[in-house]
């Protein structure tokens, strides 16, 4: 059992991968284009979804999302949803680990070859993926420990910089009353969608409660605004829709003195490297419990056991191959439409789990009474 | 557990064949390309002069037995020249490490854009690299060998970034906030010029002003040095004037210039500049004592004479059509009509009248009265 504060980790860790690999470049492209508008808009609605969430898996405690589908649904629907949202929340880390290969070949080492570094994620990812999820909480909570610290320190680097370019802000937040739309509100709102994570984490949660929603929402508006105004700010209110990794640049342009390395770049890149891993870490158990789930294994008991873990490993296996080939396939443009079309479809899915848990829930007062 | 153990152990069993299996080379096998220098050639129009400075490692950087030495190599691109280039040499070339690019003059006066893309681009160059305009030739200020340099090729680095040198007269700039203002729609680049006169001296005095992609006007190191003081904070420099047939030198301790555009009356529009510095006085000729009434007067003087000069410079500037200290990007920033704003600017700018106000306060005479 865990207590309450690690629903506060999963939420930040969404909010801090954020700040690099998609969302800051959907966001930077729209910006003379109600991007600023799109960050009012998904506030609220982030906020609203969550807090709805929160509140309806409350009415099962100790559950997570197979055990609530299967308890409400025929099973072959609850399967199918099931293996649907489990694919669509490994997805995100697909984009992830792909974008981070890339960049790793792209600012790090060229001359290494991207699946030898692909390999090496993918080892350390799936061996961790199939730890129990209190274990990852706890992975979660000391890196968020070790990481938070220094994305803070370099955010306030970046804008008490004498060559930060509060005209180029100021420039882009003139643009704020264009109208919002959808793709950017959708990309966004990803900063909230650590919550999902909870669908397989409620299982090990004691008495979930979350407070404080305000601290949430203060967090968010920060990394939102730093996501797009960093980059704006020392790229350049026109300039920095020119970069493929607008953070990465933005952070490349940074210069720490006095140090052992002069580059910012290094110490980020290992910072965002372990929130990566630690990401995809948590994408991946959750995919995997659900379509565990959706297949109808259960959590533990003797002979079951030997069954659940071969099929794990062989789910482990599907995903590290699906990854394998993406990063073969894919170039740069098709990844970022890669990465649209998953914030469209994750936005309009937490809707849909919404209110299928709004049903669950009706059945189950049903069922009571 | 025990299965995970042998995977790990499997594992780093199989990590030795990843080190082997990639082309990394190692540090004795490289070549440093400090900076790069960029000069049209005489012979062919269409080819430029490619000059790259190379560092040889060496042991120890106390012993001050640097080496470095100059390829120089005529091409139609600086991609294709690099390629050439290491042919000439026997070890890799590594741009980790290029910290300086130089345009030569004649070459700047055409278009640097090309190259300027080339050294965002590319992957292995820092986006923290010097960019000069060289005076006679990019070539011939690369080939100066100042003797207090003790690593091979930095001393035009300590110079043109804040680590060695402070002087007043040279205006910081970095290959990022170089591409920033290429691109900025009313922020104009600029970039220091770095002359040799001798081949034992780096003179780095004046700044250039381009037009976007070109150099266009040079200022004077005067006018550099108001310029420094009109765009950064706190620039430490001296300031003389003569009374009654004497002269007076103080030394500044804090500057500060603000301004704002006011538009209150449409075709009267002004550019209100208000400089505050705060100095030491320094160097007096009269040997009389100094009172508080004498004071004030030297502060008036100073006020009233500064303000002039500075006032001179922003016409000067703007008879060229230029806007290195970034006027419209303000004015864009706080004008929410994004549509006609900047063509709006660009018709009040030629017109626009300057306010100057500098408030000079002496805050001591030094040890002596």
């Amino acid at each position: 059992m865990v207590r309450n504060k690690y629903f506060y980790y999963l939420f930040l860790l969404n909010a801090t991968i954020n700040l690099i690999i998609f969302v800051p470049r959907i966001l930077i492209t729209d910006r003379f284009d109600g991007a600023l508008m799109s960050i009012l808009v998904s506030i609220p609605i982030g906020v609203f979804v969550m807090f709805t969430f929160v509140k309806l898996i409350q009415q099962f405690p100790g559950q997570g999302l197979p055990e609530i589908f299967h308890s409400v649904m025929p099973k072959w629907i609850s399967g199918i949803l099931l293996v649907l949202y489990g694919l669509g929340w490994y997805f995100s880390s697909v984009i992830t680990l792909v974008s981070f290969v890339d960049i790793t070949s792209r600012y790090i080492s060229p001359d290494v070859s991207p699946y030898i570094v692909l390999m090496g994620f993918l080892v350390v990812v799936a061996l961790s993926a199939r730890l129990d999820s209190e274990s990852i909480l706890y992975g979660l909570e000391m890196i968020l420990y070790i990481t938070v610290p220094i994305i803070a320190y370099m955010s306030w680097r970046i804008f008490s910089n004498p060559y930060f370019s509060w005209d180029a802000v100021r420039q882009i937040i003139t643009y704020a009353w264009n109208m919002p739309n959808y793709e950017t509100v959708a990309a966004a709102t990803y900063i909230f969608t650590g919550y999902v994570n909870m669908v397989v984490f409620n299982r090990i949660f004691h008495r979930f409660r979350v407070r404080h929603i305000w601290a949430i929402v203060v967090v968010s508006i920060l990394t939102l605004l730093v996501s797009i105004f960093a980059s704006i700010g020392i790229l350049g209110a026109a300039g920095a829709g020119g970069h493929v990794y607008p953070a990465f640049s933005t952070v490349d342009s940074l210069r720490i003195r006095y140090f052992i390395i002069e580059r910012m770049i290094y110490v980020f890149y290992v910072v965002y490297m372990c929130l990566s891993l630690v990401n995809s870490i948590v994408h991946w158990h959750v995919g995997k419990e659900l379509i565990l789930g959706g297949f109808g294994l259960k959590v533990d008991k003797g002979e079951a056991m030997s069954k659940r873990r071969k099929f794990e490993w062989w789910v482990l296996l599907l995903f590290s191959l699906i990854i394998f080939g993406t990063s073969f396939i894919v170039n740069q443009y098709i990844l970022n439409d890669m990465a649209i079309v998953f914030l469209d479809v994750r936005f309009a899915g937490e809707f849909l789990l919404i209110a299928l848990l709004f049903y669950a829930v009706w059945r189950k007062r049903r069922k009571k009474a | 557990m025990k299965d995970l153990k042998r995977w790990l152990v499997w594992l780093m069993c199989c990590s030795f064949l990843f080190v082997s299996g990639c082309d990394f080379r190692d540090i004795d096998l490289r070549l440093f390309v400090v900076s790069i220098g960029i000069d049209v050639s005489e012979k062919n129009p269409d080819m430029n002069r490619f000059t790259f400075k190379m560092a040889i490692p060496s042991g120890d950087p106390k012993i001050g037995d640097k080496k470095s030495f100059l390829i120089t190599q005529e091409s139609t691109s600086i991609a294709e020249a690099i390629r050439e280039v290491k042919s000439k040499v026997d070890k890799e070339l590594d741009f980790g490490h290029c910290k300086g690019v130089m345009y030569g003059e004649a070459y700047a006066r055409r278009n640097i854009s090309k190259i300027q893309d080339w050294t965002v681009r590319r992957r292995d160059m820092q986006l923290l690299m010097y960019p000069a305009v060289a005076i006679p030739s990019a070539e011939a200020v690369l080939k100066t060998d100042p003797p207090t340099e003790r690593i091979a090729g930095n001393a035009i680095f300590l110079a043109l970034s804040e680590d060695g040198t402070e002087s007043p007269f040279i205006t910081r700039t970095y290959s990022f906030d170089l591409s920033r203002r290429m691109l900025e729609e009313g922020e104009d680049p600029v970039m220091p010029v770095v002359e040799t006169t001798t081949d034992k001296i780096l003179n780095i005095e004046r700044v250039a002003l381009m037009d976007k992609d070109k150099v266009k006007v040079i200022l004077t190191p005067d006018e550099t040095r108001l310029f420094n003081l009109l765009d950064r904070r706190n620039l430490s420099t001296n300031f003389g004037t003569i009374m009654d047939g004497k002269l007076l030198e103080v030394n500044t301790d804090r500057t500060r210039a603000r301004y704002k555009i006011v538009t209150d009356k449409p075709g009267e529009e002004t550019i209100d500049f208000n400089i505050r510095i705060t100095a030491i006085l320094e160097e007096k000729e009269d040997p009389t004592q100094l009172n508080q009434k004498g004071l004030h007067k030297i502060e008036e003087q100073f006020s009233k004479e500064l303000s002039q000069a500075v006032k001179n410079l922003l016409e000067r500037i703007q008879k060229t059509g230029l806007d290195p200290l970034g006027f419209g990007l303000r004015y864009g920033g706080t004008h929410w009509n994004n549509k006609t704003e900047m063509d709006e600017w660009d018709a009040m700018y030629p017109h626009a009248k300057f306010n100057v106000s500098v408030k000079v306060k002496i805050k001591s005479t030094g040890y002596k009265r």
